[in-house]
């Protein structure tokens, strides 16, 4: 797990609540190739669970949230059909 | 200590163990001051002061005749528990260096925000309870409209997510290539201390008003000291019943409806001994009102984005939109008053008020109780698998 690897792209949701948070992440994870990393940021707290869940659900791989005050940040991975 | 503190003040709480907590504490709660754990009734008597204050005489009306609305929230129990719910969520969000002015997305979401919270207000009062009193602590008195309720609720978050998911309440996605700029640690360490000790600042205030309310009377100083307990841990948590209606139709979310309705079971046996012992349980009628409110409830608290105890933590934690939802809430739930003598009259006073313990004798009703609860369970399950297989065709 290596979370310093720098994301392909960041989805920034500030503002927003659930479950807009929720179905935009899914929405942009879907537009993804297998292997890319996908970067989330969000204001609203709940979150926290429920994105890593949701993601984890739909079979991305959740490899880090992070609290920065406020803020919160997701780093999301798209399997590559190798190794599944 | 530093690592005690980023695990308990700052981490959030898994939302299972959180659940329980509250199902334990809300039957201690019921069984010291002979009420349970609810907010909606409270802030609509917040809306009678304020159309007192404009020279109508709400207290002369049916409506506040049933729920009471003499003297101010700090000589109420429930206004005192609701006072308690702001400061515990307040000091568990800046604890954990969680609280911030977030401006919402746009004008339209606080819009919507208000007028989800008018409807949610509105369908919770016509029930007799919110998330609360109709369902997570209405259950647990064994009040068959909190059954009901629950189930119409789901149906009206389903409704929701129709409505909310339009695409004149999208917002276009705001996507980048590579990573984007968070924070400077150090500014960003120098301002989570001064929360942090803020908040302690703040539970000491707290505590002079809880020896302030015991003043009073045992049953006001324990309900503000169970609210700091209410509001703290629906902070830690994360606790989102929205997210348990709601996300049974978008995601297909497990953990928090999981914890509702194991927390439901442990508060159940605890209702159960109390009510064994002479208090007596809170009952309301089985009519139209609790399925029209569950249904009306459902798609307000997902248009929305939170119910009345959602919004309750999430404005303390500076989430400027659930300051309007929580507007939308007292005036919801006003209407409801000002308009009772015809709702009442017609949705739910002719009809009865059912209690599982009575029809269907002490065992019997508790028996039907965690059989509904294991039931629910199961069909949560049943319909997350929808939703695990979302993505065979990788």
């Amino acid at each position: 797990m290596n979370t310093e690897r720098k994301p392909d792209l960041s989805l920034d949701l500030r503002g927003e609540h659930c479950p807009y948070n929720a179905i935009a992440t899914l929405e942009t994870l879907r537009t993804m190739q297998p292997g890319q990393l996908l970067e989330v940021v969000t204001d609203c707290s709940q979150s926290f669970h429920g994105i890593p869940e949701d993601a984890t659900r739909h079979g991305y791989h959740c490899l880090a949230v992070e609290q920065h005050g406020p803020l919160f940040r997701f780093l999301i991975e798209v399997p590559s059909p190798t190794g599944e | 200590m530093s690592s005690l503190r980023q695990r308990f003040f700052v981490n959030f709480w898994p939302p299972i163990p959180t659940l329980v907590a509250l199902g334990v504490a809300s039957a201690y709660y019921f069984a010291i001051t002979g009420t349970f754990w609810a907010v909606t009734g409270e802030f609509t008597r917040w809306g009678g002061h304020v159309l007192s204050w404009f020279g109508l005489k709400p207290q002369e009306w049916s409506y506040f005749k049933i729920l009471g609305l003499q003297g101010t929230p700090l000589d109420r129990v429930d206004g005192v528990m609701v006072l308690g719910m702001f400061l515990g969520a307040l000091c568990c969000a800046l604890w954990a260096g969680n609280v911030g002015l977030r401006r919402p997305a746009s004008l339209r979401r606080l819009v919507q925000g208000l007028v989800g919270g008018i409807i949610a207000g509105f369908g919770a009062r016509l029930a007799m309870g919110c998330n609360l009193a109709a369902f997570f602590t209405g259950i647990p008195m064994f009040s068959v409209h909190a059954w009901a309720f629950m189930f119409s609720t789901v149906l009206g978050a389903w409704i929701g997510v129709k409505i909310t998911l339009l695409p004149f309440l999208r917002h276009s996605l705001r996507v980048q290539a590579g990573g984007s700029a968070m924070p400077d640690p150090k500014a960003l360490a120098r301002r989570t201390e001064r929360q942090w000790r803020l908040g302690w600042a703040l539970l000491l205030l707290a505590f002079a008003v809880a020896a302030w309310r015991f003043e009073a009377s045992l049953a006001l100083g324990m309900a503000f000291l169970f609210g700091l307990a209410f509001g703290g841990l629906i902070e830690r948590g994360q606790i989102c019943f929205t997210s348990a209606a709601r996300d049974l139709w978008t995601t297909g979310r497990t953990k928090v409806a999981y914890g509702i309705l194991l927390g439901m079971a442990a508060a159940c046996i605890g209702t159960f001994a109390a009510i064994r012992l002479g208090v007596a349980p809170k009952i309301f009628w089985m009519g139209p009102n609790a399925v029209l409110g569950g249904v009306l409830f459902g798609l307000g608290i997902v248009l929305a984005g939170g119910c009345e105890t959602g919004w309750m933590y999430r404005a303390m934690e500076g989430q400027m939109h659930f300051w309007v939802v929580g507007v939308g809430n007292v005036i919801g739930g006003t209407l409801v008053a000002a308009f009772w003598d015809e709702l009442g009259g017609a949705l739910a006073l002719p009809y009865p008020k059912l209690n599982l313990l009575e029809l269907f004798g002490p065992v019997g009703g508790l028996l039907l109780t965690y059989l509904g609860l294991a039931l629910s369970l199961a069909l949560v399950a049943a319909n997350a698998r929808r939703f695990s297989h979302a993505r065979k065709t990788r």
